[in-house]
């Protein structure tokens, strides 16, 4: 029997990749009761990758998300790399990370001026129809408004030089990649990064304007509902700096500890999954802490991938400029680990930095434009390829047969990480926005920017595990008594 | 003057699509200066009670991406059909079903089987969460074309379409120059016609995979062994898969003349292959040759299965 | 859903016939008397090379339960080496039956000269007792249940 409420829809939420839909569920004196993430769409992926060639994998993953394509097309690559045992040469690594970082930078910047930064660039009361890219434009001026397209489209031609193709790249093969850059195009990339870098420097002076000169980020910064004291998940080199294409997977303890650092099929060890029979999504939480529901803390399982966890575990950026920017970040939060949802977009920005200093620094690397471009390959085997996508941390494993066919898929997908915190996030947001039934679209959309600090891409979360790994199913009956549970 | 209206909407898609919409870049101005984004999920607020309100008929144009695997999916595009004046299937999930169409290898069952486990944990259509009943749109049996549901009236094909395209059909909506109902926005031959590797050898002596060889760079991959789309795959793109040293996988689709893209390619390797040998030694060769070729459906109707004569996986009755 | 070997189950089974020797044989085999199952539906082509991928599938498509290629011997083609590609276009056309979950074996190529009425009337037969062996194609109305 259902209860007596009233229920608001958003539906569907926007200014993000994929379908996602709001249920906020008010009680009778019109505060929120509950509210529920449901994500209405699926594909089936791991299914229909069984019985394809090894190595067209990078090119079918890849049409998981076509925001970030890259993400899965190298994750996918180095996943061969390892099933043919096969570690490419430095200068398909040098490739590699030339693009890689490209794409982090434009898939950042994307995020930052088209998904959520309307909400503060154009402000979160102005009217809907001003809330998007061209809102920006009008308020931040066309000079401004060409150079965010202008950069953009800078990350996508490099991503294009070295991978073929802006949207879905081809080069990613086995042991290395089907193509080089000339001197010509490298010439070009160089200074294109330079004036990335650039961007980026004017981008976080955007931020510090438009964002902590706004109250509602202030607030939302600053409150202690918005701060989920969650663990973190994120690639650090062997000098603990951010590292977005390779590195060992380190976690955090809500209080900073470290409480893992692992590699390869380790990683998968690290992670169990439950169902809920309300959306398609399956949500990750850490196995030996176990799931608590849905709380944040030292004894839950939820954990958080993206910005905000690398800039929590790594131990420095690795990079000159975005140094200082990291220590400025980690001052203003008062220091040790960040659990400020808001703080998503300070640490992106500071990450589209890294990123863009990342290509200037390969780009005038003298092994980038000499060397062989594929190993040798032994045998097809088992792979596991993790890399960090925009939105978090992204793991393929494969296992393929004799003739390098796919005999099962398992894909673990950024966004699907954080599908706890963000539904965590929007249910604090609610609670905090929603009194006496009152709710215009501004208030909505109050509701809307708490998952948008995770820029979420819930195309790629419908597709974590399946088959292996742990499952618990917890089933309640509508007065919320526990009647059931299943594990596996 | 009244601005156009646009929409943009996607089903079962993975958002790459929207984003090639950016790729031409500046022009998008122009487009903002004419036009009104009325509808586009992943870019502005406007939600479906919004789209539900406005009159049938007056959305100018609404650029359909992704594929039907949804009843949610399927309810939107009927809905989308009423309310747009033109309605365009734009990209491979929405021209043809795309790489999605492959899960029509398998049943849903199949699929949510190896996703979800035993049925006790699939996620329902209807649930009851804490006495909150939940609804979720049922997963169809099978991929759907746009075109398997509604009426369209313009194709731009490409896994995202390429920008050269885009942008033309953005000039052609804001000069009101549409071409006439059934044009479809790529080039008319297919890829190698543009594609700049040459063309030498008569017939194909082996097959391998991609990453078996380095392909000489100015030579045709078919010639080489590469299985490569482009006999079958309409051009306009530049070739850029090619040109990367990768073989064209059919993400444009077909020629106009052509009814199955996959079996057409299949005629087409199946008629180069020839050994020079003769007699039994011919035969056995030839079956050596075709031995190589792993995953036919995969290969061959990649981006096309869900509109191919099959469209599926079929069941046999009987072990 | 009909049962193989079932007296209600009869296959639709298309046969391609190329009109230089297997359907001359076919012909044979008719002004001989000799006896060949009615579930045969002979298709006249010029060269089993004719027969391309797309026509097999929309056999299948429309509801045959098995398609029968009838082309000349290797070497006498009339048109040199239509039967070769023909070939190879079978053992690709199996593997995607295969793939899609249709039995190959509900594909047949046979060489049947202009003079093999016998031939023909054997694998005529043969074929059909297979595929009543084999049921209903998925495809076919009895098939699909």
């Amino acid at each position: 029997m259902s209860k007596e409420v009233k229920r608001i829809s958003i539906d569907p939420i926007t200014r993000l990749e994929g379908h996602g839909r709001i249920e906020l569920f008010l009680d009778e004196e019109g505060e929120l009761a509950d509210a529920f993430l449901q994500i209405p769409e699926l594909r089936g992926f791991e299914r229909f990758c069984q019985g394809r060639k090894g190595e067209d994998m990078p090119q079918i993953t890849e049409r998981i998300c076509g925001v970030c394509p890259e993400a899965h097309h190298f994750a996918s690559a180095k996943a061969l790399d390892d099933c043919f045992s096969a570690p490419p040469p430095p200068r398909a690594v040098k490739l590699r990370e030339l693009l890689y970082n490209a794409y982090i930078f434009s898939d950042h910047l994307l995020h930052f001026y088209y998904l959520g930064g309307p909400d503060y660039l154009v402000g979160p009361y102005a009217p809907p129809q001003e809330r998007n890219i061209l809102g920006v434009i009008g308020k931040v001026g066309l000079e401004l408004g060409k150079e965010v397209i202008k950069h953009r489209s800078y990350g996508q031609r490099i991503i294009e030089a070295v991978g073929g193709r802006s949207i879905h790249p081809v080069t990613g093969l086995p042991g290395g990649q089907s193509k080089a850059i000339n001197e010509e195009e490298r010439s070009e990339i160089e200074q294109m990064a330079r004036s990335c870098v650039e961007f980026g420097q004017a981008t976080l002076s955007v931020f510090k304007k438009m964002y902590l000169g706004d109250k509602t980020y202030q607030q939302f910064s600053q409150d202690e509902a918005q701060r989920l004291p969650t663990y973190y998940m994120g690639l650090v080199d062997e000098d603990g700096a951010v590292n977005f294409y390779d590195g060992k997977v380190r976690v955090v303890a809500p209080d900073g500890e470290e409480f893992a650092l692992a590699e390869g099929k380790e990683v998968l060890d690290l992670i169990a999954e439950r169902t809920e029979p309300w959306t398609y999504v399956k949500i990750p939480y850490l196995k030996s802490v176990g799931w608590q529901g849905f709380h944040a803390g030292k004894d839950s399982g939820i954990y958080r991938v993206g910005p905000l966890a690398r800039l929590n575990v790594c131990k420095q950026m690795g990079s000159p400029l975005a140094q200082p920017e990291y220590e400025a970040y980690l001052d203003y939060f008062g220091g040790g680990v960040v659990h400020a949802t808001f703080a998503y977009h300070w640490a992106r920005v500071i990450e589209m930095l890294a990123a863009a200093e990342k290509v200037a620094r390969l780009v005038v690397d003298p092994e980038l434009m000499k060397g062989e471009l594929r190993s040798e390959l032994s045998d097809p085997g088992e792979g596991v390829g993790i890399i960090e996508a925009a939105r978090g941390t992204l793991i393929h494993h494969y296992l393929l047969d004799e003739r390098g066919l796919v005999q099962s898929a398992n894909l673990i997908v950024a966004t699907t990480h954080n599908i706890a915190g963000i539904s965590l996030s929007i249910k604090e947001m609610a609670r905090a926005v929603v009194h006496n039934s009152q709710v215009d679209q501004g208030i909505l959309n109050l509701i809307e920017m708490s998952f948008r600090n995770y820029d979420p891409c819930l195309a790629c979360a419908t597709h974590a595990l399946p088959g292996q790994m742990p499952l618990l199913v917890v089933v309640h009956d509508p007065t919320g008594r526990e009647i059931m549970r299943i594990e596996r | 003057m009244e601005k156009i209206k646009v929409g943009i909407y996607w089903a079962a898609s993975c958002g790459g699509c929207d984003v090639s919409i950016l790729e031409i870049d500046e022009q998008i101005l122009d487009v903002a200066a004419k036009a009104d984004f009325v509808l586009w999920p992943c870019a502005t607020d406007a939600k479906y009670s919004d789209l539900r309100a406005c009159q049938d008929g007056s959305i100018d144009v609404v650029l359909f991406n992704g594929a039907i695997r949804t009843q949610e999916n399927h309810d939107l595009a009927k809905l989308l059909r009423e309310k747009a004046k033109h309605l365009v299937a734009y990209g491979s999930c929405a021209q043809m079903g795309g790489v999605i169409g492959l899960a029509n290898l398998s049943s849903r069952k199949e699929i949510f089987t190896t996703l979800f486990g035993e049925k006790s944990l699939w996620p329902k259509e209807e649930s009851n969460q804490d006495g909150y009943p939940l609804h979720l749109p049922a997963f169809l049996e099978r991929v759907l074309p746009l075109v398997d549901v509604v009426d369209v009236d313009y194709v731009i094909p490409g896994c995202p379409p390429p920008k050269e395209m885009v942008s033309k059909f953005f000039e052609a909506l804001l000069e009101g120059k549409l071409p006439e109902i059934g044009a479809v926005f790529a080039a008319e031959k297919n890829l190698c016609d543009e594609c700049p590797r040459e063309r030498r050898e008569e017939r194909i002596t082996r097959i391998v995979r991609p990453h078996e060889i380095e392909p000489k760079q100015d030579s045709c991959l078919l010639d080489q062994g590469i299985i490569c789309m482009g006999p079958a795959t309409r051009g306009g793109c530049g070739a850029v898969c090619p040109l990367a040293n990768m073989p064209c996988t059919g993400c444009a689709g077909p020629t106009a003349n052509i009814t199955d893209q996959g079996a057409t390619m299949l005629n087409a390797i199946a008629s180069l292959i020839g050994t020079g040998l003769e007699g039994e030694e011919e035969l056995e060769a030839e079956e050596a040759i075709l031995a190589e070729i792993d995953d036919v459906i995969g290969t061959f109707y990649r981006f096309n299965l869900a509109a191919s004569i099959f469209k599926g996986a079929q069941r046999e009755q009987r072990g | 859903m009909a049962k193989p070997n079932d007296n209600g189950f009869e296959p639709k089974i298309v046969a391609f016939l190329c009109r230089w020797c297997s359907y001359a044989g076919a012909d044979l085999a008719g002004v001989s008397r000799m006896i060949y199952p009615d579930n045969i539906i002979p298709m006249r082509v010029n060269c089993s090379g004719r027969v391309d991928a797309g026509m097999v599938m929309a056999a299948f498509e429309r509801g045959a339960d098995g398609v029968l290629i009838g082309g000349c011997h290797p070497g006498d083609c009339h048109y040199v080496n239509g039967n070769y590609k023909t070939r190879r276009r079978v053992i690709l056309l199996k593997q995607a039956l295969a793939e899609v979950g249709i039995k190959p074996q509900r594909l047949h190529l046979e060489w049947i000269s202009a003079s093999e009425g016998v031939k023909f009337q054997r694998t005529a037969t043969e074929f059909t007792r297979l595929i009543k062996g084999l049921g209903p194609s998925p495809m076919s109305e009895d098939g699909k249940n």
